[in-house]
């Protein structure tokens, strides 16, 4: 028999799983921490709301449908604003000039910027493979759509950062 | 070499799926050392921590349906009681009805003013805007109805039969009557049989084809000749009245507003309910009044 998502060990075994993934993909869209957890939430509520309609393979392409369907009706858009892990990590494993650390530190910031400046579906893809380190096939589920077209979104996501870098 | 899916060729680098040659012509290009200074930096980017456990908690929370269960059982448990009270006072209320036999039917006039309403030994049609409400508390001893507004009631013969409005009381033994009481105004007219009308001290008793009223707060008898309240055919008939109960019938009727004083004019006549124009002519030239009516056919000026 199929799992059932009314259950609530499966219905937690989905959170676990998907709801972290869930809040940080609506933050890529709107860049607002609180509203992209309330946004992660309100989709939890609702599969489990609607467990009985939901088979157990659907649940994760479900969330994301309602969250991204709920950001949409809400259309706040701020900056999203990102975080390096490390300000050292890079230039403690290289004993660089000051000059270079200077140089590497500006690169930072314009990366961000450029990251943030983004078309919504790129900037998505591309966090959602760096940030949360998925695979294109992963996204490609999430996002329910073709494997192919995060391909392009990756690579439209690389060229339009480096045309930026080719500036600096 | 051309390069084939060239759309895709920067992520798939990054994915680790492209061919020799396709990884041979970026080096080349030195776009190789961009995308991996920016894939490299990017890679070091984190978000907020998020803690599942914490988060789940508050979801629960949120829908209320936390599974846990001692809780489960302490709301079965709740249930229960709620579900045995309701079930007493269900009882109390049907023995409490079955002994007294105390309840009160209210009916409210449909707009049709053509449907007769049946009702164990009584019959009434009620006019626009009108309500009667009966008690069944001893109906064999005494039949017993409140009016509000206007109705026509035809009554079989038995125990006397009470009507009660605001103005007076109206007693009949088996007979056919039409009652109007709106604000201040009582008007009775006996179709058949007999009728004793009741207002404050005073005491009429009326037969077929007569009619009373309060005039200067006394009841005033006169006859008249219809076999059935005008309003069932469509129109409304006054005797000698205040044009300020004509003008409430006629807001009634037609769900408008008149506006302006003409308070000391009285009138006799009718006036239908299917044409205003009409209707404000019938009433208001022989009282030499003049009327306007607003765009939206809401509001009637009446000025003298």
């Amino acid at each position: 028999m199929a799992k059932s998502v009314c259950e609530e060990n499966n219905f937690r075994t989905i959170f676990m799983q998907h709801a972290e993934g869930l809040r940080n993909f609506i933050y890529y869209k709107c860049g607002d921490l609180k509203q992209a957890e309330d946004i992660s939430q309100d989709a939890f509520t609702k599969l489990w709301e609607n467990c009985e309609k939901v088979v157990y393979e659907k649940a994760k392409s479900y969330l994301f449908t309602i969250a991204n369907n709920t950001f949409l009706n809400q259309v706040k858009h701020s900056k999203v604003a990102l975080k390096y892990r490390h300000q050292n990590v890079m230039s403690s494993k290289t004993h660089e000039s000051p000059e270079f650390v200077l140089e590497e530190k500006e690169f930072r910031q314009k990366l961000l910027q450029a990251i943030s400046a983004l078309p919504e579906k790129q900037r998505v893809v591309f966090l959602m493979n760096r940030i949360d380190k998925l695979k294109y096939r992963e996204i490609a589920e999430k996002l329910d759509i073709s494997v192919k077209a995060v391909e392009k979104r990756m690579h439209n996501a690389l060229k339009t950062l480096k045309e930026i870098s080719d500036k600096l | 070499m051309p390069i084939e899916n060239k759309d895709t060729l920067y992520a798939r680098w990054l994915s680790e799926e492209i061919s020799e040659e396709e990884l041979a012509v970026l080096k080349k290009s030195g776009e190789l050392e961009q995308l991996e200074k920016i894939a490299g930096y990017a890679n070091d980017l984190i978000m907020p921590d998020f803690d599942a456990e914490l988060s789940y908690e508050a979801l629960m929370q949120k829908t209320n349906k936390v599974h846990s269960q001692p809780e489960t059982k302490v709301r079965n448990l709740d249930l229960r009681l709620w579900l045995s009270v309701a079930a007493c006072l269900l009882l109390f209320f049907t023995i409490y009805f079955t002994i007294f036999n105390n309840t009160s039917t209210l009916i409210v006039a449909d707009n049709k003013q053509t449907k007769t309403h049946l009702y164990k030994d009584f019959e009434t049609i009620l006019n626009d805007g009108s309500s009667i409400e009966y008690h069944e508390k001893n109906w064999q001893k005494e039949r017993f109805v409140s009016l509000n507004g206007e109705a026509f009631f035809k009554v079989k013969k038995g125990s006397p039969f009470t009507i009660k409005t605001s103005n007076g009381i109206v007693k009949v033994l088996g007979t056919s009557f039409n009652v109007r009481s709106w604000d201040k105004q009582l008007h009775v007219e006996c179709y058949e049989g007999k009728v004793e009308v009741q207002y404050e001290n005073e005491k009429q008793i009326l037969n077929a084809q007569e009619t009373v009223l309060i005039e200067k707060n006394k009841l005033k008898k006169t006859n008249f000749k219809h076999e059935r309240p005008l309003w069932q055919n469509g129109s409304s008939r006054f005797y000698n009245e205040s044009v300020v109960t004509v003008f409430n019938e006629l807001e009634r009727q037609y769900n408008i507003k008149v506006e302006g004083t003409a308070a000391n004019k009285f009138f006799s006549g009718s006036f239908p309910h299917n044409d205003l124009t009409a209707a404000l002519n019938n009433i208001c030239k022989p009282l030499a009044l003049n009327f306007n009516i607003s765009k939206d056919k809401k509001t009637i000026f009446v000025d003298q």
